[in-house]
């Protein structure tokens, strides 16, 4: 065999290899649909907007993560029943099915255990199991579909599974950077820089995965600890009472980042440039320059993706402002 | 076919069925449960070590995704889940299972906390050289003219440089050793300012990130410890080493199971086959008991021949057949008693059979109670006479014995070669008798078939008589010897034929006795002579036989007949034969006292003819005799015979009998010595023949009496 003709084989060989999709980031895009039983989605999304789960009949979950506003309330803290504040900025409920855990503290380890909290909490809906049984009997609707899906009256255990399952479907997918990831599409070359400033300024450490964050807890202020006069509510250390865990957080996804503003668990940044800076300096000891921050924003704002599928597929044609 | 072993072996069938199906079942169900744990196992372990790689990859590079590592533990939960619902409510397992679980957590909570330390130690890491690239291109390598200011950044340099150094050996080696010195250089850093003024913020970042690892390194050395030292895959191999054992020890029980079903089958099967034997043995005992039961309906259980019915069923070709019968064989069994008769029929047997050859003792049967017959085959060589011959010799010859007591035999042998066969040797033999021959051969012409034909023809005619009102009182005259004239008739039977001839008793009488009429056909007699007797004045003589006085309803007509009519019955006399014992016969010794009270005349009939029971004639009253004929018939001739009826005479007049009659008077002679002798009445031919009416009274008196 001539010499000469390995070389061919071997760059065939390494063009078979090259990949078209980017399969060794540390970040993976949101699949473009979800298995999920429709029948519970619909009752779950009717109960998710319902303010009678709440005991004035003020607030639904739609209330503080608007199903079409980035699935959160753009408020520092949120409003409860009789117009009590809660204490952190609630997360988006978007893509929170990828999140390991649920609440800023990771105190619930699913959906549907994180749904049943704040239908308790007396300063969000402030409701009793029975409660809630009760007010849902009262609609011929929720018999018939109880009866129909659960075989059951109307009844808070189901009505959480409800809510958990069309929770499940609330996934934006189609993000420009996972169409980049997919190798579906280029980015501009500035989201392309932000995107390699993420990663090698550490950023990616603990934003990573499929929700960019959500699979693990890190401190909030690692390097420079940010000065703060009253111990978190919201931290881990308020749950386990463990040093190690004062100021330590769920990292929160960065999907959708730039359509949930106010940022971190105390909307202590208003500004999405704002939180780089923050998470920068205090998080990675790293002054960050203004045009890194820029590049970075564009990164992120290449986390936005599309209304999510089961609202898509639930109401066709209403969609988000992209 | 015996039903009852049907039962168990359908059980039998069921039963193995059932062990089968039982058996298989317990194996299958083992199988799956071993193969559901044993995947469950593989899994956890390939989960776990996929962890365990993705840890490793997350401490060796840069950044990485920690929602791989959150996958596998959510898998190991997964796997966990299905092992408790796999061994549930299994003691055994409980401990381990929940040492697994236990396991998970803590590995679960470290990889929490490895995830922390990891991100800060990796970024700090990272970015202590990047600071110090950063410090370095800030201050440009020879920039700086002032000798000691120069100085002072070279050693800062250094100092960031050493620092940098501690940091990645301190990371890269996970030795905590190392440790001492990273704080040393963070206590040297903290004494020491930067160079210049606007340095400072960089210096403290710098320290803080050299402050963060150290503070943080020891924590997440311990953290990468646990991990590795996590027993889980040591407690996984545990609990998978009990569920091997527990799956031997209940593979040991299904075996000893099936062991104990396999016994079970093979007594079954060996129950089976004693059912199989025995049924067969009942139907082989059946079959036997059925041919000796066959064997028993056609032999004779005394002698063991073949009996009558066998003689009916067979069907080889007979030339001839010998029948055989003991002579007198009533009277051994009458004298010795019927053990006797049967041991004598035993002997004979066995005489007989000694004396045939092969083929013929097979031929051999008893056909009656002393009756044997031989059926000789087509090809016999001996002539049946000589064969005949030679039997009766042998039985004449020999000596049976009966308790020791010497017993001889006669016998005689009616042969027939005509069909049908038993039937016409049976002839031959009954004409035995009368020949007085010991063999009689069956001759077609002999006459006895003739007579067999008569007999039923007479019945025939006699029932036809009687329905006719045929018989018929013929009546002979008695000549009073002392008046010289007839006053008395004896009644005698006829048959009237309808062709105008006239039977006699003769021909009729042995067919009716036999065919037991004889009472019926006197009482017939007796309703046809009383129409005479009314219209006479004379006596008449009634013949009365036993077997009449027996049957009832003469007896009853008698009675009532001359109870009505006192003066008819003075003028009966009822003759009965003088052999006739009458003594022993209660009924009809009752009757002829109660005819004799009624005012009939009592007689002897052939009187002299045997031996005469004396005392009965005086017990009984007798008013009359009747001499036989045999002693009348010559009494012109035989002075025996005159001697004999004086004698008769004597003893009649000293019984008081009343009046003596002699018959058979055929001649004037034998009338005259009557007459000289003394008896009263003469009766006979020369008197007067049996006419079927009475004699005009006036006809007889002048011609029969002794002229002298």
């Amino acid at each position: 065999m001539p010499r000469w003709s390995f070389a061919p084989v071997l760059a065939l060989c390494l063009l078979g290899l090259a990949p078209t999709t980017r399969a060794r980031e540390p970040i993976d895009p949101i699949p473009l649909e979800i298995e999920i039983d429709l029948d519970k989605a619909r009752l779950g999304y009717q109960l998710y907007i319902d303010k009678r789960l709440s005991r004035d009949r003020t607030v639904s979950c739609d209330t503080c993560h608007g199903l079409y506003n980035g699935g959160v309330d753009h408020r520092n803290v949120s409003i409860g029943v009789g117009g009590k504040a809660g204490k952190v900025n609630a997360p988006t409920t978007w893509n929170a099915v990828f999140n390991f855990r649920q609440f800023w503290n990771g105190r619930a380890r699913d959906l549907r255990e994180q749904a049943a909290g704040p239908v308790h909490n007396p300063i969000e809906m402030n409701m009793s199991e029975a409660e809630v049984g009760n007010r849902l009997s009262q609609s011929p609707e929720y018999r018939a579909q109880f009866s129909k899906i659960y075989d059951s009256t109307p009844n808070l255990d189901d009505a959480l599974d409800a809510i958990a399952e069309f929770e499940k479907g609330l996934i934006t997918p189609n993000a420009a950077f996972d169409q980049y990831l997919r190798g579906e599409r280029t980015l501009p070359a500035k989201t392309v820089q932000g995107y390699r400033l993420f990663k090698t300024l550490g950023c990616v450490t603990c934003h990573n995965g499929i929700n960019v964050g959500g699979n693990s807890y890190q401190y909030l202020g690692v390097v420079v600890p940010i000065e703060s006069k009253n111990p978190s509510p919201a931290d881990r250390h308020a749950l386990t009472g463990e040093l190690f865990d004062r100021n330590r957080y769920k990292v929160p996804t960065l999907r959708n980042i730039a359509r949930t503003a106010p940022y971190f668990h105390d909307s202590s940044a208003r500004t999405l440039d704002e939180a780089i800076r923050i998470m920068a300096y205090h998080n990675l000891g790293y002054q960050i320059e203004q045009d890194e921050v820029e590049k970075i924003r564009a990164f992120l704002l290449s986390l936005n993706g599309e209304t999510p599928w089961i609202l898509k597929r639930l109401f066709p044609g209403k969609d988000i402002d992209p | 076919m015996n039903r009852k072993p049907v039962l168990p072996l359908i059980l039998l069938g069921a039963l193995v069925l059932l062990s089968f199906i039982l058996t298989d079942w317990l194996v299958r169900e083992q199988a799956d449960r071993a193969n559901r744990l044993h995947n469950i196992f593989q899994q956890a372990r390939i989960h776990w070590l996929r962890l365990e790689k993705t840890l490793l990859a997350e401490n060796a590079t840069l950044y990485s995704n920690y929602g791989q590592s959150q996958l596998w533990l959510e898998q190991l939960r997964q796997d966990l889940t299905k092992l408790q619902a796999e061994l549930q409510d299994q003691s055994w397992a409980s401990q381990a299972l929940d040492q697994l679980v236990g396991d998970l957590e803590i590995t679960e909570e470290q990889i929490d906390y490895f995830h922390t330390q990891l991100a800060i130690i990796k970024n700090s890491t990272q970015h202590l050289p990047r600071l110090l690239s950063r410090y370095v291109s800030r201050h440009p390598h020879g920039g700086e003219t002032d000798v000691s200011r120069h100085q002072t950044e070279r050693q800062y340099l250094a100092m960031l440089a050493r620092a940098v150094s501690e940091v990645v050996l301190a990371k890269t080696s996970g030795d905590l050793d190392l440790a001492p010195s990273l704080k040393q250089i963070i206590d040297d850093m903290r004494q020491l300012s930067p160079p210049s003024a606007m340095d400072l913020s960089f210096h403290q970042i710098f320290l803080r990130h050299l402050e963060v690892i150290y503070r943080n390194l020891p924590g997440f050395l311990l953290t990468q410890d646990n991990l590795q030292n996590q027993p889980f895959l040591e407690h996984l191999d545990t609990l998978d080493t009990l569920a091997e054992q527990e799956q031997q020890s209940r593979l040991a029980w299904i075996t000893a199971l099936h062991g104990l079903l396999a016994g079970i089958f093979s007594l079954l099967l060996i129950y089976a086959g004693w059912l199989l034997v025995r049924m067969q043995r009942e139907n082989w005992r059946l079959e036997a008991a059925r041919e000796a039961l066959d064997i028993a309906v056609v032999s004779d259980t005394l002698t063991g021949l073949p009996n009558r019915l066998a003689w009916s069923q067979q069907t080889d070709e007979t030339r001839a057949v010998l029948l055989l019968n003991v002579d007198r064989f009533k009277h051994i069994n009458d004298f010795y008693g019927n053990a006797a008769g049967d041991q004598v029929l035993i002997q004979l047997t066995r005489l007989l059979i000694g004396q045939l050859d092969t083929t013929l003792s097979s031929r051999l049967y008893r056909v009656g109670g002393d009756d044997f017959a031989l059926r000789l085959p087509n090809n016999h060589p001996e002539p049946v006479m000589e064969l005949a011959k030679r039997l009766l010799f042998a039985i004449e010859h020999h000596v049976f014995l009966f308790e020791g007591r010497p017993v001889r035999l006669s016998a005689s042998i009616g042969i027939s070669e005509h069909e049908p066969l038993l039937e016409t040797a049976d002839l031959a033999l009954k004409s035995v008798k009368k020949k007085r021959r010991r063999i009689q051969v069956y001759q077609p012409d002999e006459g006895l078939e003739k007579a067999v034909e008569h007999n039923l023809h007479m019945v025939d005619v006699i029932l036809k008589a009687l329905e006719d009102d045929r018989i018929v009182p013929w009546f002979q005259p008695l000549l009073n010897n002392h008046t010289g004239r007839v006053d008395r008739y004896e009644c005698l039977m006829r048959i009237e034929m309808p062709d105008g001839s006239v039977l006699t008793p003769w021909r009729f009488l042995p067919v009716a006795q036999e065919a037991r009429l004889q009472g019926e056909m006197s009482r017939a007699l007796f309703r046809q002579a009383l129409r005479h007797m009314q219209k006479s004045s004379a006596g008449f003589s009634l013949n009365l036989s036993m077997s009449d006085m027996e049957d009832e309803a003469l007896v009853q007509l008698f009675s009532e007949t001359f109870s009505q009519k006192p003066a008819l019955a003075r003028r009966i006399t009822i003759e009965i034969l003088e052999t006739e014992d009458v003594q022993d016969n209660q009924s009809v010794e009752h009757f002829l006292q109660h005819m004799r009270d009624l005012g009939c005349t009592l007689a002897i009939d052939d009187f002299g003819s045997g031996y005469s029971n004396l005392s009965q004639l005086l017990r009984l009253g007798v008013d009359q005799l009747k001499i036989d004929a045999s002693l009348i018939r010559n009494l012109d001739s035989s002075p025996q015979s005159q001697a004999t009826v004086r004698a008769i005479l004597e003893f009649a007049r000293a019984a008081q009998v009343k009046a003596v009659v002699a018959e058979h008077v055929s001649s004037h002679q034998i009338q005259r010595i009557v007459q000289e002798l003394g008896i009263d009445y003469s009766q006979g031919f020369w008197i007067g023949k049996p006419e079927p009416e009475l004699l005009p009274e006036e006809l007889l008196q002048a011609e029969k009496l002794p002229s002298d």
